[in-house]
Order: C-alpha cells, then structure tokens, then sequence
C-alpha cells in the first residue's frame, strides 16, 4: 500500500477511536445521572470530538503543533489532517445529534446545540491565531 | 441496561446493552474509521477533475462542494442506518463499525469549518455564514430523509407481515 493511503487510513482510524473514547467517556460519567443526562451524552461527545478536531487542525496548520523534523511531510499532513481530524470530526453523527435533541427536547434546543458546535469548532480553529499574534 | 429508544444508535450511552467488550468495538471503530477516511479521501479525488472542470471555480469552492456532497451522503447513509438499526435487533458489530467508524470518519466537521475561514477570507463574512448553515440544515434534511426512505419500505413490510399472518 502507497504510505499516503496507509497514512490516511492509519489516521482514520485513530482519529474514529478518540472519537470512540469520547462517546464512552461521556457516557460513563452520565450513566448514573437522570435520563436527562443520558440523552445529552451522545450530543456532547459529538461536540467534544468536533472541538478537539478543530483545534487540532488549527495548532497544525498555525505550526503549534508539529511532526518533529526530518520525516516526510506529505504522509504525515495526510495522517494528522485527512485521517486524525477527518476522522475525530464528524458532521454525520452531528446531524443525528441535533435531530436527536429536537425530538427529545425540541427545536430550540437543537439549535443551541448547533450554534454552539459553530462557535466551538471556529474558536477551537481560530485559537493559534492569538498565539502566534 | 438499554438504550433509551431514541438515543443515537451509534453512540453508547451507559453501558452496551448488546455485549460488545471494548477490546472489539474499539477494533470494529478503527477499522471502520480507516475505510471511511480512505474513501471519504477517494471521493475528493474522483469528484476533484469534473467539478473543476465543469465549474471553473477556485479552489476552495469546489473544495467546500465536495465537503458537502460527502457529508450529505454520510448524512444520508446515517439516517438510513439508524431506521435500520431501530426496526430489528442488530448484529453488535453494525453500530460500532458503520455508524462510529465508516460514517462517522467519512464526514468531516473540521474540513466545514476551515473552508468556512478560508470562504471568509476570500469572499467575506456573507458568503461563510452561508456555507455553514446551510450545510448544516441539508445535512439534518439529508439524514431525515435517510430515515424516511429505509422507514416506509420497512413499515409496509411489517404492515404485509402482520396481515398475511
């Protein structure tokens, strides 16, 4: 297999695990909570994992975060961005988020939700700009 | 414990009610996770020469258009998926594997909000506002719809089924 498609893959997948990890720390800590708590899990978790991907992306692209020197760069771009934060993100299980609420709890609730992913996600990427001035 | 009936079968809320240690499931995710960014990278490339071609767009616009038609099929396949999963008692593997792997890893948020800086930057504030909600609401039609599609032929099979009992 070329190493950009290993590199893809490889990402994908553990970009998916962290997201994995996510759920079920999430729900772990709702589990013995009302069903109240339960039903927000899932949609945090989403949230969590799509905030975490966008701030990843941004330290990468703002050079905070970097592969140490002397390995090649296209692979590792590909591991990082196409397979870690592509696969960390996620806008599928989002959409599933919010009709989710908007059934349980309904329309406002789903809106606040998507609002706050929009900001979350565009702080989250936009944070290496104050860092680096 | 189950699941509350109408929480998102992809995810796990308490602990999973169909047995999956988390050895497995991790293993089922990470193998679903690679072949949904494989071919979510695969759909950039095949979509990459005729919408350049076709549109004679910058870069970024038709970047953000094979973001979105990539999220929309997710969306989409995710819906259908989880009126599958609702109507029968699934193998454990499905949720963990298409919905938290393939799905899950074929969309991208990220790649939403870094076109929607660089939509800004190139063509202002209007314009990225208008990427991101409106991906957002298709997405959320895209996914109802993918419900509806799987629920009416499945509902008109019970329905054949209950009466020709």
């Amino acid at each position: 297999m070329e190493p950009e498609w290993l590199a893809i893959a490889a990402g994908g997948a553990l970009g998916a695990v962290m997201r994995a990890g996510l759920i079920r720390l999430v729900a772990a800590r709702s589990a013995g909570e009302a069903m109240a708590g339960l039903r927000f899990g899932p949609a945090l978790a989403t949230l969590l994992a799509n905030t975490l991907g966008c701030l990843l992306i941004g330290l990468w692209i703002g050079g905070v975060v970097q592969w140490p020197a002397g390995l090649s760069s296209v692979p590792v771009e590909l591991f990082v961005l196409t397979g870690v934060c592509g696969g960390l993100t996620t806008f599928s299980t989002l959409c599933a988020d919010a009709v989710s609420l908007g059934r349980e709890r309904g329309g406002w609730t789903s809106i606040a939700y998507l609002l706050v992913t929009l900001l979350a996600g565009a702080a989250a990427f936009n944070l290496w700009l104050g860092r680096l001035g | 414990m189950q699941s509350p009936p109408n929480a998102p079968p992809g995810s796990s809320s308490g602990t999973s009610s169909k047995g999956l240690a988390w050895g497995p499931e991790l293993i089922l995710v990470a193998a679903g996770g690679a072949l949904g960014a494989s071919l979510r990278a695969l759909t950039y490339r095949s979509l990459e020469w005729p919408l350049d071609l076709s549109l004679g767009a910058s870069t970024i616009e038709t970047t953000a258009l094979e973001t979105l038609t990539l999220n929309l099929i997710g969306a989409l396949l995710l819906g259908m998926l989880f009126a599958a999963l609702r109507r029968r008692s699934s193998a454990p593997w499905l949720r963990p594997f298409l919905a938290v792997g393939v799905l899950g890893s074929y969309t991208t948020y990220s790649a939403l909000i870094v076109e929607t800086r660089l939509i800004v930057g190139e063509q202002g504030a209007i314009a990225g506002i208008v990427l991101v909600l409106s991906s957002l609401l298709l997405g959320i039609l895209a996914f109802v719809l993918g419900e509806r599609l799987l629920e009416v032929p499945l509902e008109a099979r019970a329905r054949r089924g209950r009466d020709g009992a």
